[in-house]
């Protein structure tokens, strides 16, 4: 970074929405102990598909976090992400007028649910309902957030690099924050389950039938999933002032692109990735004490990724597991809830398990940490996230104290 | 002070193919013609890029399934040509190619078995796709970020690039955005004339060695007010802090009556009514959401290029949106002429 004098950055306060737990507490619960999210998918209709699991959040009363504006205004990927900022922010502690903000949400579909709904009204001639286009715009994720919680003075953005959104928000928030441009940031990801995805990757024949069981030799794709995750980052030295709670540091991050293929991730890139974030974070690969992998499940993933683990780890890499076998791929959402993971696992003690694991594939040649939490001093955590299009993006989160 | 220098731009709109039709087109001050248009989610009059098939344009490879949006993107890129491979990408949309995701939805909704749809469509309907595509065509590695930030995406994208100019993460960014026209975009903004393009300027930190810079990214700033965006802008303006009689031109991005009213309205208040030169591309070739902004600042490096009053003074683009966003951008004019972008 040419700027020699950025400031430390520590993550104050989460929020999540997710399929196996919303709520710090509930969702490091279900971390600990291994939930499942896959159920049968309810959002869409899935007549006529041969399988039809995926991890969907049940029970979510948007109601209860919408307040400030019509809930009927608003996208299921934009209510998630009310939800799991004014948790962050409670989590946090933040005032009421926390200063120059930022909120940068990530997001793969954004209201691109709402926009299928409008598709499907054409297809059938039926009317469109006038609060269906207002929902499409991917940018009422952040615009939403900011009304909700009272902003004005905010940098908003929703960044849409698909399925590594949300480390790419929560770089862009360690920047801002690093750099002095704003005082606190709310940065994640959303998004709520679609057809137009579910049906993508099923078409690719990238669907696991029954569980997503990442690293797994009979590993058969993911499964589709939806939520949102929040961390709140300000100065380091701000939240000691204020007595903050700190969850971790974020030592620092990378991005790249492979510009290569749409779909396939590249080795070589993704390794070069891994080590732009290390040199900005001033780490070096043995310092690693865990990394959470994009671990998404498909043959082609899991493989490259871990290739890439070792050309940068070498032989014996640090624990690398997946969140994905719980929570599923939650697209804009994945690495947003992936880096909460870090932070609890930091704080708490413990690395999060890659359930529906039985035997290791050969060509991942990892310690998965398969079905159960293991308790465990973590000090450097690496967060990994690739995605279509060749967008990878690298966050590392350090204990702080 | 950003540190930040645009030292190149080129776009594909309304008025042709290129950097010089647009500033030809913009400084001319004559509307584009719109042309009737008609596919299968609407039919609407509407201003297109002119001659832009995506085949003719890119051949046939890669290209089968490529939405427009991606397409423009890519062509855009290639009139700058690829100065270094770690130059960035950052991109302005609204919601990507929305006619990609509704043929996408109708094909599994009306063919045989819901999984029929084309595969090889699924990457260009993610937003992702033209920030994707302009890297993996010219061979760009570096950042590659897409920001949806509607009509308020010139600030966005800005604020954006610019940071990590700052922070070093890119050597050097194409930042601009890029809106296709659609029957499925109809359908999601009723009410207004809507146009396409794709602009984007070559952002790099003003480091000795570095090309020759047209212009100096003073500031570029966002805000938000629930429901008022016109106070949105007001405080965007006076939280860059121009001096009124520094600013030699004013370009208002946006298209619609109703809009222009709140963004002339809060420009005004903040820097007066004595600005010599106020530029309006949204009148010239219509509403192009997310690219609205780019463009504006497009139209005022195309009028300075031509006006010796420009050299060494500001440029002020403004941007507001329904949804209460809003910003600016502020630009100092440096009056060198001769652009690398030039074909």
């Amino acid at each position: 970074m040419s700027i020699t004098t950025r400031q430390r950055v520590a993550v104050t306060g989460l929020g999540v929405v997710s399929s196996i737990g919303t709520g710090v507490a509930d969702y490091t619960a279900g971390l600990r102990t291994g939930r499942d999210g896959a159920r049968p998918i309810s959002v869409f209709d899935t007549e006529g598909f041969a399988h039809r699991v995926g991890c969907e959040v049940v029970g979510f009363e948007p109601e209860r976090w919408v307040t400030a504006q019509p809930v009927e205004n608003l996208g299921r990927a934009a209510q998630f992400s009310v939800a799991a900022a004014r948790m962050a922010a409670d989590d946090a502690g933040l005032d009421a007028d926390p200063g120059r903000a930022m909120v940068c949400l990530g997001t793969t579909d954004g209201g691109g649910d709402a926009g299928e709904r409008i598709a499907e009204h054409v297809v059938r001639d039926s009317d469109i309902p006038a609060e269906l286009p207002r929902r499409v715009p991917a940018g009422s994720l952040g615009v939403a957030v900011a009304r909700e919680l009272g902003l004005s003075d905010v940098d908003i953005s929703t960044v849409a690099t698909a399925c590594a959104a949300g480390n790419y928000a929560i770089g862009n928030g360690f920047d801002a924050i690093a750099s002095g441009d704003v005082d606190v940031a709310l940065c994640g990801g959303a998004d709520a389950m679609c057809r137009m995805t579910f049906t993508g990757f099923y078409r690719l024949g990238a669907v696991d039938p029954e569980r997503c069981r990442p690293f797994d030799v009979n590993r058969a794709g993911i499964l589709t999933g939806e939520g949102a995750g929040v961390l709140v980052l300000e100065p380091l030295d701000h939240a000691l002032a204020r007595g903050a709670r700190i969850y971790a540091e974020v030592l620092g991050y990378g991005l790249n692109c492979d510009a290569g293929h749409p779909v396939a991730p590249d080795r070589d890139s993704v390794a070069a990735c891994m080590r732009l974030a290390l040199d900005d974070a001033g780490v070096t690969p043995d310092r690693v004490d865990l990394i959470s992998a994009h671990g998404t499940g498909t043959k082609a993933n899991d493989t490259t990724e871990c290739g890439a683990i070792h050309d940068v780890f070498g032989d014996r890499p640090p624990r690398t597991v997946s969140v994905k076998s719980m929570l599923g791929h939650t697209m804009g959402a994945a690495s947003a809830l992936s880096a909460i993971a870090c932070a609890l696992a930091i704080t708490e003690g413990f690395v999060p398990p890659t359930i529906n694991h039985v035997e290791t594939d050969p060509a991942c040649a990892i310690d998965c940490v398969p079905n159960e939490s293991v308790p465990a001093e973590l000090s450097v955590v690496q967060n990994n996230a690739l995605a279509f299009g060749g967008n990878n993006s690298v966050v590392l989160f350090g204990r702080y104290g | 002070m950003t540190g930040v220098v645009i030292s190149a731009w080129s776009a594909l709109s309304p008025f042709g193919h290129g950097r010089t039709a647009f500033a030809d087109g913009v400084r001319r001050g004559v509307p584009v013609d719109p042309v009737s248009t008609k596919d299968d989610w609407a039919a609407a009059d509407a201003y297109v890029v002119p001659d832009f098939d995506i085949v003719a344009q890119l051949g046939r490879k890669g290209t089968g399934s490529m939405d427009r949006t991606s397409a423009l993107a890519v062509a855009t890129v290639r009139e700058l040509g690829a100065p270094n491979p770690t130059t960035g990408v950052v991109l302005g949309t609204t919601s990507g190619s929305a006619r990609t995701q509704f043929e996408f939805t109708r094909d599994s909704l009306t063919r045989r078995r819901p999984y029929f749809v084309n595969p090889a469509q699924m990457p260009f309907a993610l937003m992702n796709s033209a920030a994707a595509q302009a890297a993996m065509w010219h061979g760009l590695t570096g950042p590659n970020s897409t920001i949806a930030a509607g009509r308020n995406s010139g600030p966005a994208v800005l604020r954006y690039a610019t940071r990590l100019l700052r922070t070093g993460r890119a050597s050097g960014v194409f930042a601009g955005a890029v809106e296709e026209h659609s029957g499925a975009r109809e359908l999601l903004e009723r009410g207004q004339t809507l146009g396409e393009g794709c602009v984007l300027l070559f952002l790099q930190t003003a480091e000795v060695g570095n090309r020759a810079a047209l212009a100096e990214v003073v500031a570029s700033d966002t805000r938000f007010s629930d429901g008022a965006p016109g106070r949105a802008l007001t405080e965007s303006l006076r939280q860059v802090g121009v001096a009124a009689d520094e600013v030699w031109g004013l370009a208002l991005s946006t298209a619609t009556p109703e809009l222009s009213e709140v963004e002339e309205e809060a420009a005004g208040e903040v820097l007066g009514q004595r600005i010599g030169t106020v530029v309006r591309p949204g009148r010239l070739m219509g509403d192009t959401g997310a690219a609205s902004g780019v463009f504006a600042l497009a139209a005022l490096l195309a009028h300075a290029e031509v006006d010796e009053r420009a050299r060494g003074r500001l440029a002020v683009a403004t941007s507001v949106d329904r949804d209460g966003t809003a910003g600016c951008v502020v630009l100092r004019l440096t009056g060198s002429q001769k652009a690398w972008g030039e074909r």
